[in-house]
């Protein structure tokens, strides 16, 4: 195997990897928040917002493995 | 050079289009990114005037319609976060810059045939925020208002947060953890914008490659998503600033926990 065959594997682990965890912590996020939404449906803005400011912090983990995986396989 | 190579040509760093000599200071090399970085601030200028003649006319357009729906949007975003509408006037100018100029630098990338252009076999444009370089200066901006805000409501209290003896070895530590975590902030803010936007970017140009045999115009579907993405970074980029000012000009007393 050559180099470049090792730099695509590991690319492609780190993304698939890094994604495991966000996936999770997304899925809880959006389901906690509809379950607050059918509590109190009056608050529907405000939960909104909290809710993308934590999925915002959940991929933000994924993401740093994607940019982890870009620097692996297209920095020379 | 896409055009000739078998896969698509993906740079993370940006390419350098020309070099420009100055004498007695050296050489400063002009990145596609840079170029795209001053044709935005001169359009956001030239968007800010004309705005704001518009807005002096007595008579309400449409345009000024959306603007105001622009500006309402952001300053009730800054004023819930801070907690107070004070303080939403006075970092509302910067909140406004940043978001503007984050989705109108993602925006700039998605104008069809725009990365297309070359010069001298290099991208002659490339979206400000999908290079590093300006991630990490609009963090650096966000990082220091944060701190020069706790500065100016505690003074050197505020170093109190990290440098304590109070609550035993346990206390001292956590409060370095805070400290590195400050820093952290700066690497966590810019990679979550340069991620977001590069890789929406790399989406499009493999999507392109792989769906160049077919009618369906598949790209077109992923630039909508990314027009969607560049307006949630921006907005998640000042929501955080916001609220990190928040915790910051709070007394450390009533200890928030909130970590990024």
């Amino acid at each position: 195997m050559t180099p470049e065959v090792y730099k695509q594997i590991a690319f492609a682990l780190a993304v698939g990897i890094s994604t495991i965890g966000p996936g999770i912590g997304i899925g809880m996020i959006g389901g906690n928040a509809l379950n607050a939404l059918a509590r109190n449906p009056q608050l529907e803005s405000k939960i909104q917002s909290t809710m993308i400011l934590g999925i915002a912090f959940c991929e933000s983990l994924a993401i740093f493995g994607l940019v982890v995986g870009f620097i692996i396989n297209f920095v020379k | 050079m896409a055009a000739e190579s078998s896969s698509p040509h993906i740079s993370v760093a940006a390419e350098v289009i020309s070099n420009i000599r100055i004498p007695g200071i050296g050489v400063i090399e002009v990145t596609n990114a840079m170029l795209t970085t001053f044709l935005l601030t001169i359009f956001m200028c030239l968007f800010g005037i004309i705005a704001g003649n518009y807005i002096k006319n007595k008579k309400i357009s449409k345009f000024q319609t959306y603007l105001e729906g622009l500006l309402e949007f952001i300053r009730e975003s800054t004023s819930s976060n801070l907690a107070s509408s004070v303080k939403a006037r006075k970092y509302l100018g910067l909140t406004l810059t940043l978001f503007l100029f984050i989705v109108l630098g993602s925006w700039s990338g998605l104008i069809p045939g725009v990365l297309a252009l070359e010069y001298n076999g290099t991208h002659l444009f490339r979206a400000p925020t999908t290079d590093l370089n300006a991630c990490i200066a609009l963090a650096i901006v966000a990082f220091m208002t944060v701190q020069i805000a706790g500065f100016q409501t505690q003074k050197f209290a505020y170093l109190g947060k990290f440098f304590t003896l109070k609550g035993g070895i346990l206390g001292t530590l956590i409060g370095l953890l805070e400290f590195v975590l400050e820093f952290a902030r700066i690497l966590s803010y810019s990679f979550r914008l340069f991620g977001n936007i590069f890789a929406g970017e790399v989406l499009i140009i493999v999507l392109s490659y792989l769906s160049k045999d077919f009618f369906v115009p598949i790209p077109a579907l992923v630039i909508m998503m990314e027009i969607m993405v560049a307006l949630i970074q921006g907005y998640v980029l000042i929501s955080l600033m916001t609220v990190f000012i928040k915790i910051a000009t709070e007394s450390h007393d009533s200890h928030s926990q909130s970590h990024a």
